[in-house]
């Protein structure tokens, strides 16, 4: 979403101000403006609305070119859009009602994503520059590896295996002979569904099947009896 | 093979046309069948869901896709292709049904099925509305066309149906060329067009977008600083 910093005054009033309790006996919230509140809510022409059009997020690229206090006042302007976004989604929900355009959070979650690994890279600059190291990473990623099919309890294994005792040694070939059986069946998978698309296309391209499964020999495939199809094409 | 490889399935362009980010398509798409809590650490991190889709004239991210993609149904064989050479207002000529030699222009392109969809061409009439006592009203609606062997692009020499390579020109330019003349055929304008423009220039800003001028304005200097550092300066608070 590409958002203005035209609201600076306010969004630093609004920042920096402390709440007080309902039941408090100090009289008026006084640096409170109403409004302060009604931020939390979509423009009220919106409510009801089918569809908000909304732009993309920013790019790395974009958000490179920024100076430091301008990604600051980005990433807060960005916050409270997002704050914005999630109550109207929460009272949709409640109320019942269509929540309009919900690919503005996910564009919103990108851009702030986006922020933060600009920052890191400016704090790793200077980290591998002044100290030797790299700037430490305030969030643990925690991404699983796709191609790996134990990719969730890899981290228990490698723990696990340090200690070299009997029972791990056996452990490990346990791991070792499922990771197999698991990249087996993968690979079974791919050649049957190799040898249907020969069967059912036998004029396709067999470098665009070679290319969408790279561990399936595609040679090989026309002397396997599931590609015969009612015709004699890749047959040997 | 899981995770991701569900969202590598969606073509390229479908997600272009769309204009909208990658992982809410995966949001919307999601058919989650029971997920471990992640806060239990004796429960595996696994999550159950589907992954499995059949790619129908909807799109991904709506509603109807996701009431087709409710039951499981037969596997749909996709042949895949080395490269993708149809846009969006390409003139094509029908080589099968009865539109068999009319040339149409592309509407629609779902790449996930090898499909294009072709402007009052191939069409099939049906009834929508019905009630009791109403018949309801008859709308046309476009069947679509395979890339492969039901659809041909048009070659501006002579009007006809041709196979199409993607060939480099001297310039170093990817464009496609006529395997019988030659000819070269270029890529249509609307190809660029999305939901939410026709073209790029022609974006109307809305009220929260950054104009193009700020966004463009540079205002960093480099700085043997820190993030935090240099706000710190900035602020005072040293």
């Amino acid at each position: 979403m590409l958002l203005t910093f035209n609201d600076l005054s306010s969004l630093i009033d609004f920042v920096f101000l402390s709440f007080r309790p309902a039941n408090s006996t100090s009289i008026h919230m006084t640096s409170f403006k109403s409004s302060n509140l009604m931020q939390f809510f979509d423009d009220p022409k919106n409510f009801g609305a089918s569809e908000v059009k909304s732009g993309r997020s920013w790019t790395v690229d974009e958000l490179r070119i920024k100076s430091n206090i301008d990604l600051q006042k980005l990433w807060f302007v960005l916050l409270k859009e997002r704050n914005m976004l999630l109550t109207m989604e929460y009272n949709c929900r409640e109320a019942c009602y269509l929540f309009p355009s919900p690919e503005r959070i996910d564009k919103i979650q990108d851009s702030m994503t986006r922020l933060e690994q600009v920052i890191h890279e400016r704090n790793d600059a200077y980290w591998q520059l002044e100290i030797g190291e790299e700037a430490p990473k305030p969030r643990a990623e925690k991404t699983l590896d796709p191609t790996d099919p134990l990719a969730a309890i890899r981290e228990p294994i490698e723990a696990v295996t340090q200690v070299k005792d009997r029972a791990t040694l056996k452990f490990q070939y346990l791991i070792k002979e499922k990771e197999r059986k698991l990249k087996l069946k993968q690979k079974r998978l791919h050649e049957r569904e190799a040898a249907m698309l020969l069967k059912y296309f036998p004029n396709m391209d067999k470098e665009a099947l070679q290319a969408k499964y790279p561990d399936v020999n595609v040679e090989k495939l026309k002397f396997v009896q599931r590609t015969r199809g009612s015709h004699e094409f890749n047959t040997a | 093979m899981r995770l991701t490889v569900m969202l590598s399935k969606i073509a390229k362009f479908s997600t272009d046309y769309s204009n909208l980010p990658e992982s809410y398509i995966k949001r919307a798409m999601r058919q989650v069948y029971w997920e471990a809590p992640r806060d239990l650490p004796q429960y595996l991190p696994v999550t159950l869901e589907k992954k499995k889709f059949r790619y129908t004239m909807n799109r991904p991210w709506t509603e109807e896709f996701r009431r087709q993609n409710l039951s499981r149904r037969k596997k749909v064989f996709v042949e895949p292709l080395k490269e993708w050479t149809f846009f969006r207002g390409d003139r094509v000529e029908v080589l099968v049904g009865k539109d068999k030699g009319k040339i149409g222009l592309v509407s629609q392109i779902i790449e996930e099925r090898n499909w294009v969809v072709v402007e009052g061409l191939n069409v099939h009439y049906r009834w929508i509305g019905k009630t009791d006592d109403y018949p309801g009203t008859v709308i046309q609606s476009e069947a679509p066309l395979l890339v492969t062997n039901e659809v041909a692009l048009v070659d501006p020499s002579d009007d006809k149906g041709t196979k199409v390579e993607w060939r480099f020109t001297e310039q170093g330019e990817k464009v496609r060329v006529s395997k019988r003349t030659g000819h070269i055929i270029p890529v249509p304008i609307s190809a660029s067009e999305t939901i939410d423009f026709k073209a790029k220039a022609g974006y109307p800003e809305q009220e929260k977008d950054t104009r193009a001028a700020d966004m463009s304005e540079h205002t960093y200097i480099p700085q043997s600083k820190t993030f935090e550092m240099d706000l710190m300066e900035h602020y005072r608070l040293e």
